[in-house]
């Protein structure tokens, strides 16, 4: 079993996506890309597959795609909220949660992952990149 | 209030006859909004019931079982276009994805594939499956084509910084290829007012010249059997027809194959070659303007 999949399996009792995993080191973390096609015929490449996550200081913070792949499969460790706390933390904004454990969790609204977030003290705020962010 | 040179008018009343007109006005308007279900993550039903409850107006596009011609208040912006499960894409420019017709577990080259309407297109249709080769040498651009890559939940894709025209000295081989030419872009006038005042021959004649290397470069990167689509959204005689003509001249193999896409009212190309090719006109159709041809490579 990978680092990937342990830390997956633990954290979220979820499975890692059918298809090849590679890892690659950023000054980041190591960031984990799903590539589901067929050998690379030998051509040089700029980017390869679906970034699903990076692992930082050991705790894996899942991108939306990895959030909305590893979702349906999840046992524990996700969060579920209403249409406008989904808007709030897709833009950027934190969110207060009655019944979270502190740590990484998926997100979730009317049974869709919508991506990932650390909780603390009774707050989420949700990993999102810029580009993503939803502007009001 | 269109403004075209004089070079523009004559010729394109050249081509175009008694529609010239008609046409001159179509090609001018802002085209009607359109958005393409990405299957990857959702399913039509589910945008169609975001859709009902946010009080947008839709309709099906007749040539894609899985878009939609929507209202102008559905935005980029909006919560589930962030989530990748739609794309904002003029409806007509699904046609060449549409009529390459690609099967999951193929072997795909996009070979002009920013920004990545069509690549994700393609990537739906291969079910993440098979091998999405999405080539665009301008790094900035390539930003833009990864964004949508990893908005879309594409998983086969590799992305490639090669000059298109020189693609072929991969020796890598396909089943399917893609060309979405560079052109003269008259079909973008609708929202780029000055290509019609800057539409010149010499222009045409420059894009003509780069489209016959991509489109050879592309026939080349084909296995044997294998098909390619080119496109251009403008519609000068040098960069669609005499490109297809010149195509068949250089390589023995080369096949023109009549396409037909439900829906769309089509004019034949205008040269003898190329009559199973499509014009697809604005003044005709809910659609921009449209050269497409396919080209089956045989043994």
């Amino acid at each position: 079993m990978s680092e990937l999949e342990k830390i997956v399996k633990k954290h979220f009792e979820a499975e890692v996506p059918k298809g090849k995993i590679l890892a690659r080191k950023t000054k980041d973390g190591v960031k984990y890309f799903l590539y589901t096609g067929c050998e690379n015929p030998g051509l040089d490449i700029e980017w390869t597959g679906l970034h699903i996550g990076t692992i930082i200081g050991g705790v894996f913070q899942p991108t939306i795609e990895g959030a909305q792949l590893l979702g349906p499969s999840a046992g524990k460790n996700v969060v579920s909220v209403s249409r406008e706390e989904a808007e709030k933390l897709m833009s950027g904004e934190e969110i207060d949660v009655e019944t979270s454990d502190d740590g990484v969790v998926l997100l979730e609204v009317e049974g869709l992952f919508f991506g990932a977030g650390k909780s603390e003290k009774g707050k989420i705020k949700q990993f999102i990149t810029k580009s993503r962010i939803l502007k009001k | 209030m269109l403004n075209a040179s004089g070079d523009f008018r004559e010729y394109h009343q050249r081509i175009l006859g008694s529609e010239f007109e008609e046409f001159f006005q179509a090609v001018g308007f802002r085209l009607r909004k359109a958005v393409r279900v990405n299957t990857l993550k959702t399913r039509i039903d589910f945008i169609a019931g975001v859709f009902r409850e946010n009080r947008v107006e839709f309709g099906l596009v007749p040539w894609h079982s899985n878009a939609f011609f929507v209202s102008d208040d559905v935005t980029g912006l909006s919560f589930e276009h962030q989530l990748g499960l739609f794309f904002i894409q003029e409806a007509g420019s699904m046609i060449p994805p549409v009529v390459l017709d690609v099967k999951p577990r193929e072997r795909v080259l996009d070979l002009c594939a920013a920004p990545g309407a069509k690549t994700t297109q393609l990537a739906s249709d291969l079910e993440n499956l098979g091998v999405l080769v999405a080539n665009e040498p301008n790094y900035k651009r390539i930003r833009a084509l990864v964004y949508n890559i990893q908005r879309c939940g594409v998983s086969n894709c590799l992305v490639t910084k090669r000059d298109g025209c020189t693609f072929y000295n991969e020796g890598v081989l396909f089943d399917k290829v893609l060309v979405d030419a560079p052109c003269s872009g008259v079909g973008t006038a609708g929202k780029n007012r000055d290509v019609l005042k800057d539409w010149s021959s010499e222009r045409v004649k420059r894009f003509s010249g780069l489209q016959k290397k991509l489109v050879s470069s592309a026939f080349k990167s084909l296995d044997s059997g294998g098909e390619l689509v080119y496109s251009t959204c403008t519609t000068s005689l040098e960069e669609n027809e005499e490109v297809i003509d010149f195509l068949l001249e250089e390589f023995e193999g080369a096949e023109v194959v009549k396409v037909k896409v439900p829906g769309v009212i089509a004019r034949k190309g205008l040269s003898p070659g190329t009559r199973k090719c499509l014009r697809i006109y604005p003044h005709l159709n809910p659609t921009g303007l449209y050269f497409i041809a396919k080209i089956r490579k045989n043994e």
